[in-house]
């Protein structure tokens, strides 16, 4: 089949690797039928997450249908069309049972190595490194999908593959990270990042009931889809973001402060310059130049969610600010399988279509142009979607 | 006696190293390992490694069997070879102890969770015929006699007098606060074939019995919670690494610098105390100056 090969930074090629297998009682092979790349990609693709290895297979944002299934899947029938989580949970370990799935405890088979980093491992994932799994990603042909009674969930086939397939990571992301802000009525919500991300989670935040949505970006077509939405927007090359919001929220600050940027984060100030000479001499590894930012302008007893992802260490991680307003800071991957549900409702009442973030088709061919067009945010590009 | 209550017992007359010469052995010792590891398979990168892993162990165990030969609070001058080795590791399964107890108790199961068992034969209510992986491509074997049997909490066992790999071993199952499952820990105590110089051999030839046995302990797990061993691997994707099998060239090998441009641990860089490799030891280390060093720690 073929497949999207990660090769090093900026280096990825399609490739024809051998079709992959039922190996285990659970699994499923699904023939892949559209594929997105996430931003979290391009942290593979700039090189920053550790434990990559040459001619690992990319993508963790798949649908398709099941060609195959192993002797213990009952829920499932072959030729059913399905969304993938992109994360792997057993269904039946503390952590799943908590609906924390992220965190599943079984369905890393390399939890050492992420052991030896974190202190405990997270679940595996699809696609994104041997820290997390070293499992094959969604970016090919077919996939192999562990725990398939638990991860795979089944969509009308009549559904519009662009409306559904954001199910699988961006929508629930977005979702979680607006949810986790606990929004009470006048809330004022801040949003760094206009990105996919971005872009559900000020969407989640004006369903789950906030008062305003401010978006903060630099680039031009990501604040006109948030304005779309609804958000007021700021523009961090021309404004001074605290004084921009200080001045929105009355002198209060957000009452929620969401980071959906992650490790490397743009800047032109000081500390963003400091943290790019100290990444480039390995003394750091995150840029956690919107981190500092949210913290600083999030008013007292507010809520600072993270959904951007970080990988190791951050140097001036602004502490005593945290402290002294008594901030909540919440955080992590997310628990695809816990918001699938509710938010397919959400699409099938007509709330939300979720195919407005598309801006970009390719066929899995045009991988290659396609990270890169993703990635340098060329001709207006905000997501890109591939079709096997 | 419970073999928990002598593993106890015998944990602190085995301290014979100050903390701060235990210190300065884990990071010279880990900077030798680094460094034979590094020569790869040769003769001198293996002694390097060899060298390593025994002051390595040394300072993570807090005993220096030299010392106690020197001393006298060993047995003999060739308390060299005789070091115990001692493991204790536990994992929370979320199952009822009654059904963890009775897959432990049937000894057949063990090598689906145990790779390195090849396999167990049972030989009577008590006795069971042991063979496991040796080093390189031998396999050893061995009887086993349990020697405390507790239905649903706690199984012990000996291997039986007169073999060359003298082991004791017991694992306990005990209940975990509120819907948190069942606590398993499994205890060693054993005497590698040749004792301690072995031990550290076995260390570099990537044995090391703690991490074997919290692996082994962790598809336990996994088989009992979901009913299969959790793998990544199959014909499109990538071979699974142990920790064992990785080495410092390895892309592979966490670290939480870029993957792209893997630091070098030059031979000839002063040792610093990040070379242990704790992930926090080297966050304090390399954080400075900071406003509130260590910027990173649980
Ligand atoms: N928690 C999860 O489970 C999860 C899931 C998916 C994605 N993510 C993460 O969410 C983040 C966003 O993902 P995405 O797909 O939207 O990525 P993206 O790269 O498309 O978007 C990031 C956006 O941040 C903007 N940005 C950069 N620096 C900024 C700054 N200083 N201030 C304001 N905006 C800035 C960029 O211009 C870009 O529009 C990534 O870190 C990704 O890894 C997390
Ligand atoms: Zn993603
Ligand atoms: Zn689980």
């Amino acid at each position: 089949m073929r497949a999207v090969c990660w090769f090093g930074e900026h280096d990825v090629r399609v490739e024809n690797v051998p079709d992959p297998q039922i190996v285990n009682p659970r699994d499923a092979i699904v023939r892949v039928t559209a594929t997105a790349i996430c931003g979290s990609d391009l942290h593979l693709y700039d090189g920053v997450i550790p434990t990559m290895q040459a001619g690992d297979i990319l993508g963790h944002e798949f649908m398709g249908e099941v060609v195959e299934k192993g002797a213990a899947v009952n829920n499932l029938a072959v030729g059913d069309v399905v969304v993938v989580p992109f994360n792997i949970a057993c269904g039946g370990c503390w952590y799943c049972k908590h609906e924390q799935f992220s965190l599943c405890d079984n369905s890393n088979p390399n939890a050492w190595m992420a052991e030896t980093l974190y202190g405990h491992a997270p679940s595996g994932l699809f696609g994104y490194s041997h820290m997390l799994g070293g499992y094959a990603g969604g970016q090919a042909e077919f996939v192999r999908v562990p725990f398939a009674d638990t991860g795979l969930f089944r969509v009308e086939r009549d559904l519009p593959a662009e409306k559904v397939l954001f199910l699988t990571d961006i929508f629930p992301t977005g979702y979680q990270a607006a949810e986790n802000c606990n929004i009470q009525e006048g809330d004022t919500v801040a949003v760094w990042g206009c990105g996919p991300v971005g872009q559900f989670a000020i969407r989640s935040a004006l369903m789950l009931g906030a008062e305003r949505v401010v978006a903060i970006d630099e680039v031009p077509e990501r604040l006109q889809m948030a304005t779309a939405a609804g958000a007021e927007t700021i523009d961090f090359t021309g404004e001074k973001v605290y004084e921009a919001l200080m001045d929105i929220t009355g002198g209060r600050g957000p009452d929620a402060c969401i980071d959906a940027v992650g490790l490397e984060a743009h800047g032109a100030t000081l500390d963003a310059l400091y943290d790019r000479v100290k990444v480039a001499v390995y003394m750091a590894t995150d840029r956690a130049h919107v981190l500092r930012q949210a913290i600083r302008v999030c008013r007292k007893g507010g809520t600072v969610s993270i959904p951007g992802v970080y990988g190791g260490l951050i140097d001036k991680f602004p502490m005593g600010p945290a402290f002294g307003k008594a901030l909540t800071l919440k955080m992590g991957q997310t628990h695809v399988h816990r918001y699938l549900p509710k938010l397919m409702e959400h699409i099938r009442n007509g709330d939300i279509d979720p195919s407005f973030v598309v801006t970009h088709r390719f066929g899995l061919d045009d991988a290659a142009e396609a990270y890169a067009t993703f990635h340098e945010q060329r001709d207006g590009c905000v997501k890109v979607v591939l079709q096997p | 006696m419970h073999l928990r209550t002598a593993l106890e017992a015998a944990g602190d007359t085995h301290q014979n190293i100050g903390t701060i010469e235990r210190a300065l052995s884990v990071a010279v010792g880990a900077k030798l390992v680094w460094s034979g590891l590094k020569r790869g398979r040769s003769i001198s990168g293996q002694l390097l490694s060899a060298a390593g892993s025994y002051l390595t162990y040394r300072g993570i165990s807090g005993f220096c069997p030299a010392y106690a030969a020197l001393d006298g609070s060993a047995p003999g001058p060739l308390s060299l070879f005789v070091s115990e080795i001692r493991v204790s590791e536990a994992v929370t399964i979320d199952r009822p102890a009654e059904e963890l107890y009775g897959f432990w108790r049937d000894l057949g199961n063990l090598p689906r969770v145990m790779p390195h068992v090849q396999q167990v034969t049972v030989l009577d209510e008590r006795r069971s015929h042991w063979r496991v992986d040796g080093p390189g491509k031998s396999s050893m074997e061995w009887d086993a006699r349990i020697t405390a049997d507790e239905p649903n909490t706690y199984i012990e066992w000996a291997s039986e007098e007169g073999i060359y790999l003298q082991h004791r071993g017991a694992v306990e199952f005990e209940s975990a606060p509120a819907d948190r499952g069942t606590i398993v820990r499994v205890m060693l105590l054993y005497r590698p074939l040749g004792g301690a110089v072995a031990a550290f051999l076995a260390k570099v030839f990537h044995r090391a019995p703690s991490q074997e046995i919290r692996e082994d302990l962790r598809r336990f797990k996994q088989l009992m919670e979901t009913g299969e061993i959790a793998t990544a691997e199959g014909p499109s994707a990538r071979r699974a690494v142990t920790p064992a099998e990785t080495d410092s060239e390895d892309s592979r090998r966490p670290r939480l610098r870029s993957s792209v441009q893997p630091v070098d641990l030059h031979e000839d860089e002063p040792l610093r105390r990040g070379d242990a490799c704790d992930p926090v030891d080297e966050a304090a280390l390399e954080s400075f100056p900071a406003s509130d060093p260590p910027s990173w720690n649980g």
